[in-house]
Order: C-alpha cells, then structure tokens, then sequence
C-alpha cells in the first residue's frame, strides 16, 4: 500500500487497528522528506526527533483507546505557527535561529489531539508573496514541475502536501496565501471565517485578515483538521465564540453531500470571468459549473461590482498592517541583530535592513507610506472604506445565492523567477482570492482540471460568515463526483 | 500623488530601514507603480461609508483582572542578541 | 532673566497638562503579568507585554471600568462606542514597535474639575479633553553602563490613563493645584496611588505664551521628566521666563521637548528625537471596537465614593469648618477618614466642637507628621486615641499644656490616652481649693509685682498667671486661675 496518499479517515483507520504504528507511518514520512525535499525545498526544518517522539506517545494512546481521528497523523505546519523549542523562521532571516518559548493555539489543539508535527514548511517571507520566492531558505518548488511556483505564500505546505511528504498541512492566508497554492499544486484548502480559527501564536502578516487553515489532498480531511483547529481562544480578541459543529461526522455521517448539493443555489460573478483569465482555468471553472448543475445545483450569474477594487485596497490595508506588525523585529528582544550598531539608529536601521529580504523591505515602505501624515485620508481611510463596499456586495451576492464559484487564480503556476521584475504583475496572482479576506468570508480551493503542461487548475467556493459546512458539503459532493483530487504529480 | 526620492528616504526614516542610493531609486519606481494602481480608488465615491477596520462586527473581549503567570524571565531572554545581569542590552540611548 | 509674569505683565502664559496615571490593577492591560512595581528587572514580562512574534492582546476588564470611574468623576462623557489604536514608533522600552492607546475615539471626553484659584478669584473650572487608556513602556537604564543601555520591561504594559486638559490653566500655581485636585481625585477613587516620585502619576506640561489678549496661542514647548508637583511648578516659571526672554530679545521659540533637571534647576532640549514625529496612527486590528452599555456605565457609577468636591462641602455644613479646613482635611480620602473618625470619638465622650478636632488633626498632628516626612497613613495615633485627647480637651480634664504634652507620648510611644493621663497626673487641677492656695503662695512670693498691678500696671497679670500655673505644674484649669487671681487682686484693693 502507497502510505502517502493515505486520506486521514484511512490512516487514521489503519493506526487504531493498529496494522500500522504511529512510529511506521512518521518514519515512512521522515524517509520520504529525506528523499525527496532537496528537490521541492517544502520543509525549511523536518523535526524528526520530535515527530519520532510525539509518534511514539501517539501509539501509547492508540494502545490505551484513548486516540482521536488525528492521533498519530503526520502534518507538516507552515512555519509561522510559533512551535514550542522548534524553530520558527518565517522564511526570514530575521527569525532564523527562532525558537519560541510558546505555542501557538491551533498547533497545540492539533497536537493535544494527538497529531505528529513532522517539521515545519517553507513559505514567502512573512507570508507576503505568492510564489515562495520571497524565502530567505531559496523558493520552493511545485511537483508538477520543478521549474514552476507552488504559488504562495503557503508554497511548502501546497507542495508537501502534493507530493506526499506530509499527510496534510497547515497554511494561512492573508489574501488568498492558502487557496492560491492550493489550485497551483492541485490540493484543498481552505480558509476559514476570520476569527473561526485563533492567531494566537501565528506571526502576524496583516492582522485583520491572515486567517490559518487546512490544506489537504480532500475537502473531507479539510473538515477533519478544521473541526480541531477551529474554535473560540481567549487569546485571540477576535477569535469568534461560536460552536464548532463537528464538521468531519456530518460530512461522512450525516446528509449526504449529494443531497445537500440538491438545489444549492451557486452564484457565478460575472466579475471573475473577464478578460485576463487563461483559457484552460476558464475551460475547467466552466466546466466545474456544469458538474455542479449535473449535481442538481441552480448556478445563476450575480455581481461583484467592487471586485476591480480589491487589489488597491489590499495592498493599502495589508502592508499598512504589516509595517506596524514587523516594528517587532528590532534586534533587542530576539532574532537577527547587525553586528557592532555605532548607536540605537544604526542597530534598527542596519538589523532591518539585513533581517528582512526585499519583497518585506517594499511591503513595509509602503504601509509606513500610507500610513503617514497627510496620506492617512488618501490611502488608508479610503481603503478601509472600499473595503467595506466590498464587503457589501459580498452581502448582496448573499441574498440571493448560498455559495459562490469562481477560479481561485487566473492561471496556473508560472515559472519560477518570471514575475520578479514587477510586483504588481505578481499582486495580480490574488485577484481573486483577496476580497474574500477583506469581507472576512470562507473561502474553498478545490482541484478541477488541468491545462496542457499538466498543471493543476482550482476552483474557488465562497460561502457566508461561519458557513464553511456549506462550502465543505458542496467542496465534498464535488470531489465524489470527480477525480482531479486523486491526480498525482510523477 | 507622487513620490518622489525624499519622500521615500523620509519612509525608510520612519520604518528604520537603511536604503542604499540604488535601492531609493527602484523603491521609488516600483511604489510609484503600486501607488498608481491605489489610486483607482480615487474613482470610487465613498463620502457616506464609514470605515471597516475589521472583518467581522465584533465587540471586544474583556479579560479578569488576574495575574496568570510568574516569572519567565530566562526564557525570554535565552534567545536575546544582548544581554547583561537580567536586561536587554542595547547601544547607549541618548535622550 | 525676566521678572515672572504677573497680572500687570504684557504676556499671558497659556498652560495644558498631560497627566500619565497608572492604573492599579494587579494584572497589566492586555496581558496576566503583575504590575507591582519594583521587581526584579524583567521578572514580570511574558511573550505577550514583550510583544514576542505572533501574540495577541487581551484587554482587562478592571482597566475599563476604572476609566469609566475616572471620567464620571470629572463629569466626562464616556463614549459608548471607542477603538483602541497604535501609536507607531521605535524605542528600546517599547517593544512592539508600537504603544497601544486610543486616539479618534478616546473612552472619556468632556470632562472639567474645579481648583480654587490661587489669586483667590474663587472656583475656576477646567475642562479635561479626554482620557484615554493605554499601554505604558518599559524603562530603559544608562546610568553606569559602559557603552550600552539596559532595558527592563517590567512596566511594559501598565495600565495608563492619559488625562489631558484643555490649555485653561494660567500660571504654575494654577496647574500645582490642578495637579493636586486631580491626584486626589484619583486616590478617592482607588484608580492610581498618585505616587509622582516612583512614576505612577506623571505629568508633562505644554507651556507657551502669548501677549495679552492676542487670539491665537504661541508656540509651545511640551515639559518632561516633572517628578512632583513642585517640579512641575518650577519648570513652568522657568519655562515661561526662558520663552519670554527669547520674544523679548527678538527670537522665538521653537516647539520642541525640554527635560527639567531638578538639581540645575534648569531644561534643555531632548536629543535623540531630532526627527519629527509621525506616529502613524491606525485602529488596532488585534482588538474589535469597545462598546460600552448605559447600564455598565450606571453600575460603575453606582461604586462612586464621596468626591473630595462634595465631601468639602459637606464638612462646611456638618461640621461647621471653615473654607480653608475643609478643604484640608479632604485633600485625601485618609484624612478626612481620619478626621471624621476624631471628631466622632470626640462627640461621643464629649461636648462636639468638630473645631477642635480639625485644629488637632490639622496642625498638632499634620505639623509632626510633617516634621517626620510621614503621610496620614502612618500616623501613630489611632484616630479613636486623638479623639480621646479632644474629648478630655473639652470636658476641662487636659488643659492646653498637658494635651500637648499627652499628645507628644501617644505620638512617640503610644498606650492608652486615660491610663498615661492618670499615671502621669495630668488630669487638669479644677479644684479651686488647690489653686486658691497656689494664688496666695504667688502673690506673697511677688509683692513688687502685685504694687505695680495696683499702680495701674495691669499687664503684670500676665506674669502672675504663668507662675501659677507653673506651681500647679501646668495643670491648673487656666480660665479657673484667671478668675480667682482677678478676685484675689480685686479683693486686696
Ligand atoms: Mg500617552
Ligand atoms: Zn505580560
């Protein structure tokens, strides 16, 4: 039996019969990074004492009865989550030699259920990029083709997944960083409701919007790692306080995904399908469509009108963010210090600049731009509110359809160092997954379809606030009724 | 708006990043270029529109007043570029 | 330098205090450290207050309900709906790189106190802008260090609030009773122990001048490191000397921040903050906004305690005081505890007269407490032992004298008031036998003085009096002495 493409309810199956030890399964894992991670650059630290351990203590578990669906699962965490004692880089020199003396509360709910963190993925420094380009550890490669992105930011976790060195992973996306490698690699992903999941301990990229999330190789282990991960945190002030439902048992237990699908009323934006979108991704969404129709939901065009303003306002209100959240990294408390500061002005400017790589550097000028007096109104305020125009026709669309579908991304996964030269052609990357965090919604990338290379092509459900059930249900039926989620890269 | 080499010295200034001569020169190009971009939203009328700061219509959690934990002072210094008898250690401040 | 201002003087001098006070709660604002102050270097931190990557804030309750507290108490309007925000900057002592506070929408605003003017032009009101609640920074040590600076984080995250007036106040006697009314104010409400030497109430002064009359306000500059209310005085008159100095000789004055040096008794201008500040602010994306109810405000108002304001007013009338003793006495909630707690041990064992009360609470006490640097807190006589003594005042058993000298062995060694009056006898002679005899012995002891009272000079009474009371060791009812000596002479003419 190939263990790499295991679905968690199989593995999980296969460790409480116990015809496979937790210890086995982290060991084939810990090989299988061993073999094949220089080539993919996914993992930037593979924790294999620790895997080995926490596998260990899974088995004791299993032994006693006592195991949850996620006891003894190999995962690999975006390496932004703060892990206790385990390095934490985020992709930046700045935090290389990180070891938090802290955990982070989705990877400790993950490992009090028993799962076993393998090490720790490669994404964009500070999670701004959408390419893996921008880490300090050198670019993650895509599977499908090891010249191309595995999109970003959350590209080690995307490619882990895709390639079979992890089970499933954790990502997190502040405009589209799980959802857009997700349809590069061709996995699942999924972002939750802002404030379904907790921050607390994930290095902030831009607060009102990075939002962690599963990325996996099914909708039905995405609803297994979130029925874990989600859930109220005192930690977190805008952690929502709202019952999980066990979203796994109703997906595998309860309605048929099938019959949920019934008569769904699936909006189709207009918006998302101008100019600009590559032939092959409109082919697949289009023909994602008609499977949905075949599954008996009613798809109806509606409008986004704001949609053309969603980058602006993204990148005024995340790098604004994010250049306050980064004024951390000034060389007293932890990470990076430049050697021998003349004085306090040289060790900021000098311990900064070596810290943070360019696409960081560029980020932070322009939220400290923004931000500053006599550009506050012009830039920030007004973006704040674009936003909530955007937010509105999000709350329109939701009159009068359940879910929407659209491309996750407008093409597939671009060769490493195309895009370099310009940011703004790379910003265009997320044009459609960012007003999804700027209105806070859940969002579901799932695999359907493949251009001429082959590489894989996404599709995005959009759902209302809390609703990810709906998104998983239809994400579900979906994946039942066809195979791209199966495909593998060679 | 535009921007010009001052403008974004002074933002280096601000943000406490070191620029090199070269370095201002492709920031300026490539923020006048995002900066052009952001001024599409110029276009968009929003006089009534009150600010959306948050993604969710949230209230903010109040904590009890409790003191919660000790002293963790080792471990928050062991991973300190500086340190000395039980402070971080920085170049002389000058008020 | 130029003469001060004074009300005759061409100049006007335009005041507006910043006032830091640091909240006493046992937990800081956003994270479950202790705030004890005086820890061991970075022994109260956690990844939190150190803003180490990835953590969030958490507010507490007890800091919102002490603003609410505060901002009723200077009759502000607490806003229902207000944001925190970041302020944006680089300091070793502020470790996210940014403080969070509050800025378009303050919990407080609108409020006012009332100081009495000390021209004596009467009440003058001030109004307070806003309160607003906020992170404190840690504290950054040079002294002694070679090359470096050391940072303790201890205070990162203390509880302020910053109370900010209008700039109404006119002189630096106005903003040191400014700064005393609001300190007291503070300490009835238990919001902040108003220490200024150890930095839990801290005050920075925007000070500028401009002619009399003129419509618009002169350059300020903005007053640090003010570590008592007499500092604070002090390097407003100095201040306000060096910028009219400045106009005088044909320069102006450039808005900068200027560090008072207590022993040089001087300010120079802060280095190191050469570049103008941009501070950037944004509403905090950490924390949703705070909304407050009528009814959470009302159960707050509700734990209100007597206002020093009100309290004053009610010793006017309940204890017949005058202007000046009530205001006293009420300058701390202690002190009129103590007070009220003499006078009405006082009225049980005697004649009431809160008066006196007040005067032995007022100068015996307050002047030996001062002698000893002591506040009313430590004072070693228990208010029901003093009122003790102004009971035995009035009911004629200690005379002047013997009440000092009762006062001066329960303030040194304590014990019970009757018992060391009766062990050391000195319960007032009112037996007029006894003094009838010390008067006869005086005035045959002093025949020369007692002619020349017959011959008109009567002031020699005076003398005769003391030497009675000496014979009597100062227990002799005074008024008692008074009327037998007069009979006695009366009776010889
Ligand atoms: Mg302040
Ligand atoms: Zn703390």
């Amino acid at each position: 039996m190939d263990l790499s493409h295991l679905s968690l309810a199989q593995a999980a199956d296969l460790l409480r019969k116990r015809s496979l030890s937790a210890v086995e399964l982290t060991r084939f894992f810990l090989e299988r990074i061993a073999t094949d991670n220089a080539a993919l650059n996914a993992y930037i630290t593979v924790d294999e004492a620790g895997a080995l351990q926490a596998a260990q203590a899974a088995d004791d578990r299993l032994a006693r009865g006592e195991a949850t669906p996620l006891t003894g699962i190999p995962l690999a965490i975006k390496d932004l989550f703060c892990t206790q004692g385990l390095r934490t880089t985020c992709a930046s020199r700045m935090l290389a030699n990180f070891h938090p003396p802290y955990e982070s509360t989705v990877t400790r709910r993950l490992k009090e259920a028993g799962a076993v963190v393998l090490g720790k993925t490669n994404m964009d420094e500070f999670a701004m990029g959408s390419s893996n380009e921008t880490s300090f550890f050198g670019p993650a490669r895509n599977p499908w083709g090891h010249d191309r992105i595995p999109g970003g930011s959350s590209g080690g976790s995307a490619a882990a997944v895709a390639a079979g060195l992890c089970l499933a992973a954790l990502g997190t996306d502040t405009g589209g960083s799980i959802r857009q490698p997700a349809a590069m690699t061709g996995i699942t992903g999924l972002k939750p409701t802002y404030g379904r999941v907790s921050r607390f301990g994930m290095i902030a990229f831009a607060s009102s919007l990075d939002q962690a999330g599963p990325m996996t190789r099914s909708v039905e282990d995405a609803a297994l790692l979130l029925q874990t991960m989600a859930g109220h945190d005192p930690l977190d002030s805008t952690s929502i306080d709202a019952p999980v439902p066990a979203y796994w048992d109703d997906l595998t237990t309860g309605v048929p995904a099938a019959e949920r699908v019934k008569n769904m009323r699936i909006g189709i934006p207009a918006e998302y399908f101008a100019d600009g979108l590559a032939a092959p991704v409109r082919q697949a969404v289009e023909q994602a469509i008609a499977t949905f129709q075949d599954l008996g939901a009613h798809c109806q065009p509606v409008s986004l009108p704001c949609t053309a303003y969603a980058i602006p306002t993204y990148y005024v209100i995340a790098p604004a963010e994010a250049s306050s959240n980064l004024a951390r990294y000034d060389g007293v408390r932890f990470g990076h210090r430049c050697a021998d500061p003349l004085d306090l002005r040289d060790m900021y400017a000098r311990t900064r600049s070596e810290g943070f790589g360019a696409e960081v550097k560029r980020r932070i000028m322009l939220g400290t731009y923004v931000l500053s007096s006599g550009y506050y109104d012009a830039y920030y305020r007004k973006a704040q509110k674009v936003r909530r125009l955007i937010a509105d026709d999000f709350r329109a669309a939701f009159a009068q359809v359940d879910l929407l579908l659209t491309p996750t991304a407008p093409e597939t996964a671009f060769r490493i160092g195309e895009k370099n030269d310009d940011p703004v052609r790379m910003y265009l990357s997320d044009i459609f997954t960012i007003n999804v965090n700027l209105a806070g919604l859940p969002g579901l990338s799932l695999p359907c379809g493949f251009d001429e290379h082959p590489l894989p092509i996404g599709l995005q459900l959009i759902g209302r606030p809390l609703q990810e059930a709906t998104l998983l249900a239809a994400g579900h039926a979906f994946q039942q009724a066809t195979d791209w989620h199966q495909r593998r890269p060679s | 708006m535009s921007i010009d080499a001052r403008t974004v010295q002074h933002v280096a200034t601000l943000a406490r990043l070191h620029v090199s001569a070269d370095e201002v020169a492709a920031y300026t190009g490539q923020l006048a270029r995002i900066l052009t971009l952001m001024e599409t939203l110029n276009t968009l009328p929003t006089d009534n529109i009150a600010p959306m700061s948050h993604a969710m219509d949230m209230v903010i959690p109040e904590r009890d007043d409790v003191v919660c934990h000790g002293n963790q002072r080792e471990a928050l210094l062991a991973g300190a570029p500086d340190t000395e008898q039980g402070h971080f250690r920085v170049p002389k401040i000058i008020e | 330098m130029s003469p001060p201002i004074t009300s005759q003087s061409r100049y006007e001098t335009v005041i507006g205090l910043e006032v830091h006070a640091q909240m006493r709660t046992r937990s800081k604002i956003f994270c479950g450290c202790a705030t004890q102050f005086g820890a061991e270097a970075n022994t109260q931190i956690c990844p939190i207050c150190a803003a180490f990557p990835g953590v969030l804030p958490v507010l507490n309750r007890e800091v919102v309900n002490m603003a609410i507290k505060t901002g009723l108490a200077i009759q502000g309007q607490i806003r229902l709906l207000s944001e925190f925000s970041r302020k944006n900057y680089f300091y070793p002592d502020l470790p996210a790189g940014y403080q969070i506070s509050q800025y378009e929408l303050p919990i407080v605003e609108h409020g006012q106190l009332v100081i009495a003017s000390p021209l004596d032009q009467g009440p003058k009101k001030i109004g307070i802008t806003r309160i607003h609640m906020e992170v404190d920074a840690g504290k950054s040590l040079h002294e002694g260090i070679q090359g470096a600076s050391w940072v303790d984080l201890n205070r990162t995250g203390t509880p302020l609030m910053e109370i900010v007036s209008e700039p109404d106040l006119r002189s630096a006697a106005e903003a040191g009773e400014y700064l005393k009314k609001l300190r007291a104010i503070v300490r009835y409400l238990g919001v902040c122990d108003g220490n200024m030497e150890e930095g839990s109430f801290r005050c920075d002064a925007n000070v500028s001048i401009r002619l009399r009359g003129a419509p618009i306000l002169g350059t300020r500059c903005e007053l640090k490191n003010l570590n008592s209310i007499r500092n604070v005085m002090r390097a407003i008159d100095y201040e306000v000397e060096r910028q009219i100095e400045l106009i005088d000789n044909g320069d102006s004055v450039i808005q900068e921040t200027r560090l008072w040096n207590a022993d040089l008794n001087s300010s120079r201008a802060m280095r190191g903050k050469e570049d103008a500040h941009d501070y950037r602010y944004f509403p905090e994306p950490d924390l949703p906004p705070l909304r407050l109810t009528p009814e959470r405000i009302a159960a707050v108002a509700a734990t209100l305690p007597e206002l020093p304001d009100a309290k004053a007013e009610r010793f006017r009338t309940q204890y017949q005081l005058s202007d000046y003793d009530a205001g006293v006495l009420t300058a701390s909630q202690e002190l009129a505890d103590y007070f009220e707690a003499v006078a009405q041990q006082a009225a049980t064992l005697g004649q009431p007269n809160p008066k006196v009360a007040a005067n032995w609470v007022m100068v015996e006490l307050g002047g030996r407490l001062n002698k000893e640097n002591w506040d009313i807190q430590q004072t070693p006589i228990p208010a029901h032992h003093l009122g003790q003594l102004v009971a035995m005042i009035q009911q004629g058993i200690l005379s002047g004298k013997t009440a000092k000298e009762l006062f001066e062995i329960l303030f040194t060694e304590g014990g019970d008031p009757l018992q060391i009056v009766e062990r050391k006898g000195l319960r007032q002679v009112t037996n007029s036998t006894a003094i009838e005899e010390a008067v006869d012995q005086v005035l045959a002891a002093h025949p020369e003085d007692v002619a020349q009272y017959h011959a008109g000079k009567t002031k020699v009474i005076g003398f005769l009096v003391g030497q009675i009371m000496k014979r009597t060791q100062g227990k002799a009812n005074p008024a008692l002495v008074n009327q037998l000596l007069q009979a006695r002479l009366t009776r010889q003419e």
